[in-house]
């Protein structure tokens, strides 16, 4: 059956017919047309879009407006709004959507790579569930994948694009249990290796360090051992002829013996069940949803995070890490969107969100050599702690963000379409203005006679670098 | 300044860093400063006309060529054990039945220690005199987590967690803050490291050469872009748009740097740590004032199949030693104004594990590229390596603290400073391995 497949994949890569790739012409059907009116002081939705998701349209500034915020973070939180059809069309296009980590092999590496970078750049862009999106990009840095490691690249997709995103708002139990059980991170973090008489701390420790608990949180260096022994045997399928890249225990590897996890007894008899009741306990564990609470008020609060972390610590405990229950606090606290909150947009943030304030079309084959330059490559972040949140980590990318906005404004990136002056149309506003309403939510003033050059150094301007 | 480290905490400590001691106009109001323009919306998009040119923004050359500090920081836990072999050990090849290094092997250094056979560049440094090496060397940090370790060590700390802030190098700089250059702090092939943060002038570069506007042709010259963007970024109102300015100051720099320095018979390997020293050559060549340099090396994390003479172990340790000796050989008669420290945030365990690689230890190698190197000998408190003078997890326990060394860097080599404000958790004294 994989063999099968794995030829039709092979046949046609050599017709050059695997990647039959998003193109440009679909991505225009995914170009808003119709006029927009645009809304007085609309900078404070402009921020709460900016943070809740890759940044505003003019669109969802009115919508926002229409239904009120509350009414729209549910919205958001359902995660129900109906996909743009033509995004589908194009998602589906993508082989790493069709095919298995062991039949994406067929490919080369650097084929995967554009269509995982491909996949989540049109979902930031185009999708209506733009809070989904946001969350799974912060489970991919919490549970972080350097695919340039141990097949990652191939063993992703499934993981992420599946799992993970089904779970992004759902519970942080399920998620956790879900990244334990994942081909990606059983490679990327030795899990894969551990076994009896080989005992592998690498998942275990960052399993409590940076997975669940966080540091310095009550655990000891002999947890992190019993831990790593409950997940002896836990490993990916490669054995000959079988469906492989995928979860598999293997009692064999098992170190057999009762364990002691954090005071809590653990079976001799569970055999896999061992790793299940190790999850079990670090889900429910009281610095489990503080260390969650903490990390989320600093995504979407940033310096007002402290304060409110202990409100949503308490929200993961009596809901039993319900994502949605903590989001919810967050999203309609007083302080999101908050001036003073400092909260630095990441290369993608600020790639994406520029496409979305113009209604750019694009296949974002374009985008993939821009992030990289910006130093946010997708999925490629080496250590185990995931892409840094902090402003301080990204000074260094101010040049290629302005080479970008420079390439951008003067139609210079492939396979990527738009227009200002459809945009000052559809808003009805002189062309530096509508520039300036749909970035910042403020018509402001111009910086250049020419729309273009405008266009070009508002995007590289300091207050376009915060969300 | 003291008192900002103390009073501030983590993120005000950006701020506190840069505009803590320069004068009455930003002491003590740098965050109301910044809220009271980040209040304004559209600050500069609406002023943005009204500020001048290129001009009003400070770039400051250095006047004479300075010391310069570069860290090569091997990430990811390097095998000290695999780099500086303790052949007089018995328990060494004992513990690694199959990683062990004999003593016909390695390279000699003295009468217990050898090098690693890859690494005939740091050798030949060695052989000159130019190189001071310092086994057993870590901190007090026993999470034996990566990050725990490495920020215990970028930040200068005893502890990782409770440090007074920032990074030790940013502390250095803010310090020392003798000599003014746009570019007195850079680092190479990612992003700022730990030990940098605190101190927002400090630059993360990718290659040298790509670092320039690319103004689309026909447009507009960049210098006119250069002037625009000035425009924007006219002064300190938050971390990246300070960040911002510096940038700006450092592409008009480079623009303007004299060109065409060849290295001198240096073959730097062409790997990124390779690039990066180049980078750092060309830079120091052209006087701007580089003060310190950061370039990582790795990943070293060689929990499996680390190899020995071949493979993992060997590869990493051969694109070491080359780059530095090509960086070596490429400075020429600079080498007198440049100091080389190599450190990694901890050593690996004695025992080989069975996937024959080894886990995350404690102490390691540390060493020191200087013209006026302590060589000749190994340096450094030797905890042995019988299983009674192993730690309690069994690793090589630390001999030196890895602040006394660097504090000896410092004070030996860099623009005086008070050891006490950039490692303030420091009781014992420095080490001096340079003369």
């Amino acid at each position: 059956m994989g063999i099968s497949r794995r030829e039709v994949l092979m046949g046609a890569a050599a017709l050059g017919l695997a990647g039959c790739a998003p193109t440009l012409r679909r991505a225009r059907e995914l170009q808003p047309t119709a006029p927009i009116r645009p809304v007085d002081g609309a900078s404070l939705s402009v921020r709460k879009l900016n943070r809740m998701g890759y940044g505003p349209t003019p669109e969802e500034v009115a919508r926002v407006e229409e239904i009120g915020w509350e009414a729209y973070v549910d919205e958001q939180l359902a995660a129900t709004r109906a996909e743009p059809a033509e995004l589908e069309a194009m998602l589906r296009q993508l082989d790493i959507h069709s095919f298995g980590a062991v039949d994406l092999r067929a490919l080369p590496e650097h084929e995967v790579i554009r269509q995982l970078h491909q996949a989540t750049l049109l979902r930031t862009i185009y999708s209506s569930n733009q809070l989904r999106e946001r969350m799974v990009e912060f489970w991919s840095d919490h549970f972080n994948i350097d695919i340039k490691k141990a097949y990652g690249t191939f063993y992703l997709s499934k993981d992420l694009n599946q799992n993970l995103r089904s779970q992004a708002l759902g519970t942080f139990p399920k998620l956790l249990s879900q990244s334990a059980h994942g081909p990606s991170m059983l490679a990327y973090l030795d899990n894969k290796q551990n076994r009896k008489g080989g005992v592998n701390e690498n998942y275990g420790r960052e399993l409590l360090e940076l997975h669940s608990m966080g540091v310095r949180s009550g655990y000891t260096q002999k947890d992190v051992r019993e831990v790593a022994k409950c997940f002896t045997g836990w490993t990916v399928e490669d054995r000959f002829l079988r469906a492989g890249g995928t979860f598999r225990f293997d009692p064999e590897r098992h170190e057999p013996g009762a364990r002691l996890v954090l005071g809590h007894r653990i079976a001799a008899d569970l055999g896999k069940g061992q790793g299940d009741r190790v999850l079990d306990i670090l889900g429910a564990h009281p610095a489990t949803g503080q260390h969650i609470a903490r990390k989320l008020c600093a995504l979407f609060l940033g310096e007002h995070g402290p304060e409110v972390t202990p409100e949503v610590a308490r929200a993961y405990h009596t809901s039993n890490g319900d994502i949605k229950a903590m989001m919810r606090v967050i999203l309609l606290h007083p302080k999101f969107g908050a001036e003073d909150a400092r909260l630095p947009k990441r290369p993608l943030d600020f790639v994406a969100g520029s496409m979305r304030a113009l209604g750019s079309a694009t296949s974002c084959v374009g985008l993939i050599e821009p992030l990289e330059k910006m130093r946010q490559p997708l999925y490629q972040w080496p250590m185990p702690d995931g892409y840094s949140m902090r402003a301080s980590a990204w000074t260094g990318s101010l040049l290629e963000r302005w080479n970008f906005a420079l390439a951008l404004a003067f139609g210079q990136l492939p396979d990527l379409d738009f227009s200002i002056e459809t945009l000052a149309e559809r808003l009805s506003l002189p062309a530096a203005e509508a520039v300036n309403y749909v970035l910042f939510g403020q018509r402001g003033k111009a910086l250049h006679s020419d729309p273009r050059r405008h266009l070009a150094l508002a995007l590289g301007s300091p207050e376009f670098l915060w969300r | 300044m003291s008192e900002n480290w103390k009073t501030c905490d983590g993120s005000a400590l950006e701020y506190a860093a840069r505009y803590g001691e320069a004068g009455s106009d930003w002491a003590g109001v740098h965050v109301s400063r910044r809220q009271a323009i980040v209040r304004l919306g559209l600050g500069a998009l609406g002023l943005g006309l009204a500020g001048s040119a290129l001009a009003q923004a400070t770039f400051r050359a250095a006047k004479k060529p300075g010391h310069t500090l570069v860290v090569v920081f091997l990430r990811g836990g390097a095998d000290g054990l695999s780099l500086v072999v303790p052949h007089f050990e018995p328990d060494y090849a004992r513990a690694r039945p199959q990683l062990a290094l004999s003593e016909r092997q390695t390279k000699p250094l003295d009468s217990r220690f050898s090098m690693h056979p890859g690494m005939p560049g740091l050798l030949e440094i060695w052989q000159e005199g130019h190189l001071s090496i310092v086994h057993a060397v870590g901190s007090s940090d026993t999470t034996r987590s990566h990050f725990e370790a490495m920020r215990t060590m970028e930040t200068g700390a005893f502890d990782g967690r409770r440090h007074t802030g920032g990074g030790w190098l940013a502390r250095f700089l803010t310090e020392s803050d003798a000599m003014e250059s746009t570019l007195r702090a850079v680092s190479f092939g990612g992003m700022l490291p730990e030990s940098l943060r605190g101190y927002p002038p400090a630059m993360a570069l990718g290659r040298l050469d790509d670092f320039r506007l690319q103004v689309p042709e026909g447009v507009a010259q960049d210098g006119e872009w250069l002037n625009d963007l000035a425009k924007l970024y006219t002064g300190p109102k938050d971390l990246l748009a300070e960040a911002g300015h510096e940038t700006l100051g450092v592409l008009k720099m480079l623009r303007d740097r004299p060109k065409g320095q060849a290295a001198q018979g240096a073959a730097y390997p062409e790997t990124e740590f390779g690039r990066s020293l180049k980078d750092v050559a060309a830079l120091v060549h052209a006087d701007l004032g580089l003060e310190v340099a950061c370039v990582d090396h790795g990943i070293w994390d060689t929990h499996a199949a680390q190899g020995t003479t071949e493979g993992w172990i060997a590869n990493n340790v051969g694109d070491l030693s080359a780059g530095l000796h090509a960086f070596w050989q490429d400075l020429g008669e600079r080498r007198k104004n440049v100091t080389v420290v190599v450190q990694t945030e901890f050593g690996r365990r004695v025992n080989e594990n069975v996937v024959l690689g080894t886990d995350h230890g404690r102490s390691s190698v540390f060493m020191v590229l200087d013209t006026k190197a302590r060589g000749g000998k190994v340096l450094g408190d030797w905890p042995g390596l019988k299983p009674d003078q192993l730690d309690e997890e069994g690793d090589l326990r630390v001999g030196t603290d890895y602040r006394r060394l660097l504090a000896g860097v410092l004070k030996s080599r860099m623009s005086p400073v008070s050891v006490q404000k950039v490692f303030p958790e420091l009781t014992e004294t420095e080490v001096n391995v340079v003369n």
